[in-house]
């Protein structure tokens, strides 16, 4: 996705820009749904050390 | 009478045993994971190196950026190694201040509050939103309307160092032992007071590495400066205005050419980069080296 938005970006306008920002956002909640994945392990591993 | 008798000498070493050979099998698998982790490292060194030496020269550094048709010996890289000062430059002017204010504030004055947490999340948060994205934010809140400018790369920049410096600062003020900042207080000191002269003073050296270390990262960013700076060939001097140039966009662009010169000035503008990595890292070990030495 980063490599579409790369290539595409520079001779884009009007819809495509549009789609290939969208295509962005989707990138970002990606990565936030993972961070939040992980932010969840930790915590749970966290209290069950802090529980042991 | 057998009390005085000698103790029986015991080998403690291990018998040529299973133990052993486990022993000899665990430090051969480590000294393999050294190498693999340094093999990459060491490779691509030699290999930009090995392309990109023979071009590096002082006009290399200066003179301007030629068509990409031109044989690898004339011109250089000049516009892009201003544009990459600059704009990194920029960058650090804004990310670092900011950066480290937000440290202490998350360890000094927020604690276990919840705008703390917040910031902290957020800040893991923007650690992991992908480069290209910061490009995507700046250029739709700033270029559309603002249009091309070095400044905008500098903002996109900054926007991913800021993390950065964040959770770095943050870890080296956590570092700091509480009975320093105890001590402070039991002179009477404000909160102010021991902030600025006892916690900074005894975590500056981390702070100062950490930094160069997300300023280094922000100079090799490629993505966000694509769409905030419009990467052009002649060499600008005003960051606020008109599309600027830097190293890592002309990699890029160069490095596409199918013409032989256009691609060996990428490779000495990737050797170009590498070296100015390197030499602030170990402008960072220097630093380090002199604020710890005086603290003690």
């Amino acid at each position: 996705m980063p490599s579409v938005i790369a290539n595409e970006f520079g001779e884009a306008s009007g819809v495509q820009r549009s789609a290939l920002i969208g295509l962005g956002v989707l990138l970002f909640v990606i990565t936030i749904i993972i961070n939040l994945a992980a932010r969840l392990v930790i915590t749970r591993s966290a209290r069950r050390t802090a529980g042991a | 009478m057998t009390l005085a008798t000698e103790p029986e000498t015991v080998d403690l070493r291990e018998s040529k045993g299973w133990r052993r050979s486990k022993n000899q099998l665990a430090t051969g698998l480590m000294v393999l994971a050294i190498v693999v982790v340094t093999l990459p490292l060491g490779w691509v060194i030699y290999s930009v190196i090995k392309r990109g030496a023979s071009i590096i020269s002082w006009s290399f550094l200066t003179s301007p950026i030629p068509p990409v048709v031109a044989p690898a010996t004339t011109g250089g890289m000049g516009p892009a190694v201003l544009g990459t000062f600059l704009i990194t430059g920029w960058a650090t002017l804004m990310a670092v201040p900011l950066g480290i204010l937000g440290a202490i504030y998350i360890n000094e004055y927020g604690g276990r509050g919840p705008i703390a947490a917040l910031v902290r999340f957020m800040a893991d948060v923007m650690t992991g939103v992908p480069s290209i994205v910061m490009g995507l934010f700046i250029f739709s809140i700033w270029t559309l309307h603002f249009g091309f400018s070095g400044f905008a790369g500098a903002l996109a920049l900054a926007c991913l160092m800021l993390p950065i410096v964040i959770r770095s600062s943050e870890e080296m003020l956590k570092l700091v032992p509480n009975s320093l900042r105890e001590a402070s207080y039991a002179l009477g000191s404000t909160k102010t007071r021991v902030t600025i002269t006892v916690v900074l003073p005894a975590a500056l050296a981390g702070i100062v590495s950490g930094s160069l270390l997300a300023v280094a990262r922000g100079a090799g960013e490629t993505a966000p400066l694509l769409f905030t700076i419009l990467t052009v060939t002649q060499a600008n001097r005003n960051v606020f205005h008109g599309p600027n140039t830097a190293l890592a966009t002309q990699i890029f662009s160069n490095a596409t050419q199918p013409y032989p010169g256009a691609e060996s000035r990428a490779w000495g503008a990737a050797l170009t980069l590498i070296a100015i990595a390197f030499i602030l890292m170990i402008a960072a070990r220097i630093v380090t080296a002199r604020f710890t030495r005086l603290a003690r």
